[in-house]
């Protein structure tokens, strides 16, 4: 049975109808049984559906990730600088070779990438809000370790300004900061994930 | 097929204590939120569990499948500390971890996978892999016959008695490796020391590098390696014969031992980098 | 798997504590950095797949999540920060898993029985919903999940589909109706 009522009971549930129209509503709720029933049934078809949380079967696995990361092309990260070529050929087995082949030196300095320095700044600042979860040791380990790694950075640029083709200061370079944002990352997990 | 062997205890003052039996390919994983995690061995076909909670935490050891998953729940979900002592097969590969946690084995002839965020780990043995990581907290593995994977992020690494691929390395702290005998091996450390002491085969890859510390090689003569030298401020001795090729700079350049066999790169910034004739009485 | 690659527990974080990693994350990955997108997705895959169950079905659940992630891998750089990555990820599973629905309505014939549709799913929370939610009729399943399990306004709902909200407050309630129909089994209209 319909009435002019009926299609507007979820406006009403929802908090939607003019404050004249939902006192009008509720008047007719007090004659019309049927109404009063749908909208019992209505309530509970909310209840229903609002208690569908997180399943076991939504939480993500090793497996779901593993199908993800096979469909995403993933070039190496962008500002790794390649290992010279010394390295790569020292990486065979030439027994006995005399002449080897130094890396060419490097024509420019690579600018440090915006995205890399967005990524510490964002992951500074987190630690240093998060700081508070962490027992003082760590938190002195923490900046030890940090310093450590920054005035190995600091050498690093002034061997680099000074001379500008040393591939190996070059490389050296792109490893500590790739170690910086590895540590800065861990750091940041583990301050987050520390249960109070 | 899912076997579950679900034994809580919770009383929070009675150790919770049992054994269970496993076939060979059973692999141990506990996961420990704080506490300690003490491994030893025997010779039977099963696992003993003793733990050790706190707080009133219900520890449980499902046997499901290959796995044995050991851990505790608190009724709050909160964390406990918990000390485990686990007697399991020569044999059996463990899973070890994960935050606050100390952890020690004894004398394993499987693999090892342990990781902490911080805690000393002590690792006896091992064969196939020892894969190690810490956060923040030592880092010991002797005796391992096995590709060893050691990872420090605030540690310090020492490797001893080693047969097999070695990567160590350690953000700030220093790395030790003595008496390995590798074909493959890197160690490396920001600002620490890195230490190797083992043979050189001649088909053998080394690596050793840092930034701020000193890297010292030792190996019994005779010596056979090529050397790629880096520095910038630091500086390469050598009281062994050595020639000295393809200098493109100060402090790079290629020193070659004996035949030049081993493929070797000893790299510090600012250290010193040394390779001496190990002898046998010499201690590391 | 790196065990350092997970360092954060796989079990979701509140949703404020990771506001500022997951920002670092999605610029990483933005530059291309896969370890950084592992990292966003076991933080953020359960209420993508929740999303996509809810959405879809249990048995397409799957498939749905891994193409929203394929395809918030490549939108990254379009991602500003201005707002919380969650809800970024959320608006584009959204988008994806619609156009799914779309994609799946046009290939399954309207007379499929209901009781085929429930045996191809796979056990869930409240199977008599999951049945009920999969019998509704085209354009009612979506704007009773979004409005109801996802809490999106007619407004936003509106604009999602582009229909008018007058449409979309139909359509919510013609949906939770038939829902009323369909769990409790009697005639009404």
């Amino acid at each position: 049975m319909n009435d002019a009522w009926s299609d507007r009971l979820s406006e009403y549930l929802d908090g939607e109808l003019a404050p004249v129209e939902a006192q009008e509503l509720e008047r007719h709720l007090q004659e019309c049984e049927v109404c009063r029933q749908s909208l019992a049934e209505l309530r509970l078809v909310l209840t229903r559906l609002a208690s569908d949380s997180h399943l076991p079967a939504d939480q993500p696995t090793e497996r779901e990730w593993q199908a993800i990361r096979g469909m995403i092309p993933s070039p190496r990260r962008r500002w790794m600088i390649p290992l010279g070529l010394a390295a790569s050929l020292a990486g065979l087995a030439i027994a006995g070779a005399l002449l080897r082949q130094r890396v060419p030196d490097r024509a420019a300095i690579p600018a440090v990438p915006a995205v890399y320095v967005q990524a510490m700044g964002d992951l500074e600042a987190i630690l240093r809000e998060n700081k508070g979860r962490l027992r003082p040791e760590t938190v002195k380990a923490l900046e030890a370790s940090l310093t450590a790694i920054d005035s190995a950075i600091a050498q690093a640029e002034r061997a680099l300004s000074a001379d500008p083709a040393n591939d190996y200061v070059t490389r050296s370079m792109g490893q500590l900061r790739d170690a910086r944002l590895t540590f800065l990352r861990r750091a940041v997990a583990v301050a987050i994930s520390k249960e109070l | 097929m899912l076997t579950a062997l679900l034994l809580a205890l919770p009383i929070p003052q009675a150790p919770f204590d049992t054994t269970i039996s496993v076939r060979p390919e059973t692999r141990l994983e506990v996961t420990a939120s704080a506490g300690t995690i003490d491994v030893k061995v025997w010779d039977r076909d099963a696992v003993r569990i003793v733990a050790r909670p706190q707080r009133r935490s219900q520890v449980r050891a499902v046997l499901d499948g290959a796995v044995l998953d050991v851990r505790a729940r608190t009724p709050t979900g909160g964390i406990d500390v918990v000390d485990y002592e686990i007697t399991v097969p020569r044999k059996m590969n463990l899973t070890l971890g994960r935050h606050d946690v100390d952890i020690t084995v004894h004398g394993t002839e499987g693999s090892v996978d342990a990781i902490v965020t911080s805690g000393k780990i002590v690792i006896e043995g091992g064969r196939g892999a020892v894969s190690v990581r810490s956060f923040q907290g030592p880092i010991t593995v002797r005796g391992a016959r096995a590709t060893v994977k050691a990872e420090s992020t605030m540690g310090q690494l020492t490797l001893t008695d080693i047969v097999g691929d070695v990567d160590a390395t350690s953000n700030s702290h220093h790395v030790t490796l003595q008496n390995v005998d590798s074909r493959n091996l890197r160690a490396s450390s920001i600002a620490g020391v890195v230490r190797f002491s083992g043979p050189l085969h001649e088909d053998g890859r080394y690596t050793l590098t840092s930034h701020s510390g000193s890297v010292f090689l030792k190996s019994p003569p005779p010596i056979n390696a090529t050397i790629d030298i880096a520095t910038v401020g630091g500086a390469f001795s050598s009281a062994l014969p050595h020639t000295v090729t393809h200098r493109t700079r100060t402090g790079i350049f290629v020193a070659r031992f004996g035949n030049g066999g081993a493929q070797v790169t000893m790299e510090s910034f600012t250290g010193g980098l040394v390779v001496e004739a190990l002898t046998p009485q010499q201690p590391m | 798997m790196n065990a350092y690659v997970c360092a954060i527990p796989p079990a979701p974080f509140p949703g404020a504590m990771t506001a500022g990693l997951d920002l670092a994350d999605a610029r990483l990955a933005a530059a291309g950095d896969a370890e950084a997108f592992e990292r966003l997705y076991w933080r953020h895959g359960a209420r993508v797949k929740a999303l996509a169950r809810r959405l879809l079905g249990p048995a397409e659940a799957e498939d749905g999540t891994q193409e929203v992630f394929v395809r918030a891998w490549h939108r990254l750089d379009q991602f500003r920060g201005d707002a919380a990555f969650g809800t970024w990820l959320h608006r584009l599973a959204v988008n994806v898993l619609l156009r799914e629905l779309e994609r799946s309505r046009r290939h399954t014939s309207d007379d499929t029985p209901l009781e085929t549709l429930a045996a191809e799913t796979q056990p869930v929370g409240d199977p008599d919903l999951e049945r009920a939610l999969a019998a509704l009729p085209a354009g009612l399943r979506e704007v009773v999940v979004l409005h109801d399990m996802e809490s999106y306004t007619h407004d936003e709902i509106s604009r999602l589909l582009g229909i008018g909200q007058s449409a979309s407050k139909m359509r919510l309630h013609r949906g939770r109706s038939a829902l009323r129909s369909l769990l409790t089994g009697g005639e009404r209209r």
